[in-house]
């Protein structure tokens, strides 16, 4: 049945994974419909996996349903910068001990998992709403919320209702200066906060294929600030030689039908866009970095699980390179994971960025999520590669921030004012 | 649709958000990574629009 509901020519992305994977693939679940979908992997980070371990103790259950299957990553607050993070940390850690669930400090738990354990046509349930990120490699992965994640540790299934899918058309070459950044910023201020809300955003067109999965995990992360559910890159031959690389395998390789429905198509050519930037607040502003004027930035912020891999550091170095930080501006770059932390030292990148001025630290969510390393202050304004510009997200609800690409933030950081890369590279 | 029988209407204040209230106006990240205890986490409730809501 499962091979006949891959062949479907009139299924979604999302109708097929979750048909193959819910009642064992014995019905064809369409859009609309709930279905109980069996977990492949589950996540909690040091946020959200405080009160699912709380919950879970309160249904009463004994043991999880599969150690190997659940992650619970330290990352928002790594290493702890107070007490109260500190005992959180270490309630983590005696659940983990006494599940024997695995456990990882020091990176951000969707560059972690994409380098280390995802794998195309899986399920992964992740606390954590920026989850959809693995959708960039073909898996089915959406976030929940801490007390359902506690449901899936004791039952390792959850409901979910059948998305809607949104095409999205990708055509053309990038311009100098623009990037993956700029095609999530761009769509979200075409079809708002609430654009893709519940949907899932399928990625399409003759341009993905010079998507690197660097790129693609940019995208189906930041897909989130449009209320996605999945945002799906399906596998081709750039997701097949990084799985050859890292030496895992797929579990199945799903493919859209080509008469599947769509509820709504766009275009992007990518040659017409500009650097983006998101401006601060709860609307939806964007416009090309260009046009903004020459306001002060407090802090330019570099890093997050959006755009904190080595591809995003590399652009930054190359801008970075024989320049100085604007006075009066902090520039603060921070890696997705140890693997790219180690990677940027190695290759003399942190040289570079120490040389401008900037300031390095180790891999966390910190400054994206107002914890630590980069907070800000009342009225602050700040240029940032991260997801989100919620109003008091990096600290004091007064602070503006603002969102950009690693290229525009790094251009940005030399002026003190947001800049257009281009003359940079 | 018709209206819920009349003993399921509560009455009282409502307050009334812009829409796209998203999870940081609920409650900030940086106060709900310092606890799991609801009781706590209450104290900023809609933070983002209203520090003083939870009084």
């Amino acid at each position: 049945m499962s091979q006949t509901i891959l062949n479907d020519d009139s299924l979604t992305f999302a109708e097929k994974i979750i048909s193959i994977k819910a009642d064992g693939g014995r019905k064809v679940h369409h859009a609309g419909e709930i279905a109980v979908l069996p977990a492949d992997m589950a996540m909690a980070q040091d946020s959200t996996g405080p009160l699912a371990i709380k919950v879970f103790r309160e249904m009463g259950v004994q043991k999880v349903w599969d150690p190997k299957k659940i992650h619970l990553v330290i990352d928002h607050s790594f290493p702890a910068p107070d007490e109260k993070v500190a005992n959180l940390h270490i309630l983590i850690r005696e659940f983990v001990k006494q599940q024997g669930v695995r456990l990882v400090e020091g990176s951000i738990s969707h560059q972690h998992l994409l380098e280390n354990h995802v794998i195309p046509g899986m399920v992964l349930f992740g606390a954590d709403s920026h989850t959809c990120q693995a959708g960039a490699i073909g898996a089915f992965a959406t976030g929940i919320g801490s007390s359902e994640m506690a449901a899936v540790w004791a039952s390792g299934k959850l409901w979910v209702r059948v998305p809607e899918s949104i095409k999205i058309n990708l055509t053309g070459q990038f311009k100098k200066g623009v990037y993956a950044r700029d095609i999530i910023t761009h769509f979200i201020g075409m079809v708002g906060e609430d654009g893709g809300n519940y949907n899932s955003l399928d990625w399409k067109g003759p341009a993905v294929k010079n998507l690197s999965i660097a790129s693609r995990a940019c995208i189906s992360n930041n897909s989130m600030e449009c209320g996605c559910k999945l945002s799906i890159f399906e596998v081709d031959p750039v997701t097949q030689d990084y799985f050859k690389t890292a030496n895992r395998k797929a579990m199945f390789e799903i493919h859209a039908g080509s008469k599947a429905h769509y509820k709504e198509e766009y275009d992007i050519d990518l040659g017409t866009l500009e650097p983006q930037v998101w401006g601060p607040g709860n609307e939806s502003k964007v416009r090309s970095a260009g046009e903004f004027g020459d306001g002060h930035l407090d802090e330019v912020f570099i890093g997050s699980s959006t755009n904190g891999r080595y591809e995003d550091l590399q652009v930054v170095g190359k801008i970075l390179k024989g320049h100085k930080v604007k006075a009066g501006t902090r520039c603060i770059i921070t890696p997705a994971s140890r693997n790219v932390f180690e990677r940027a030292i190695q290759d003399g990148l942190v040289e570079t960025f120490l040389e401008s001025g900037a300031v390095f630290t180790n891999a966390t969510c910190g400054a994206c999520v107002g914890t630590h390393l980069g907070v800000l202050g009342e009225n602050e304004t700040c240029l940032s590669t991260s997801p989100r510009n919620y109003v008091g997200r990096m600290g004091a609800t007064t602070a503006k921030i603002y969102l950009s690409s690693p290229a525009t933030a790094a251009a940005s950081a030399l002026e003190g004012h947001i800049a257009d890369p281009r003359r940079y590279l | 649709m018709s209206l819920p029988p009349p003993s399921t209407i509560i009455r009282g204040r409502t307050w009334v958000w812009p829409d796209d209230v998203n999870t940081d106006i609920i409650i900030p990240f940086r106060f709900k990574a310092r606890t799991n205890d609801p009781v706590e986490m209450a104290k900023y409730a809609m933070y983002g629009f209203d520090p003083e809501f939870y009084k």
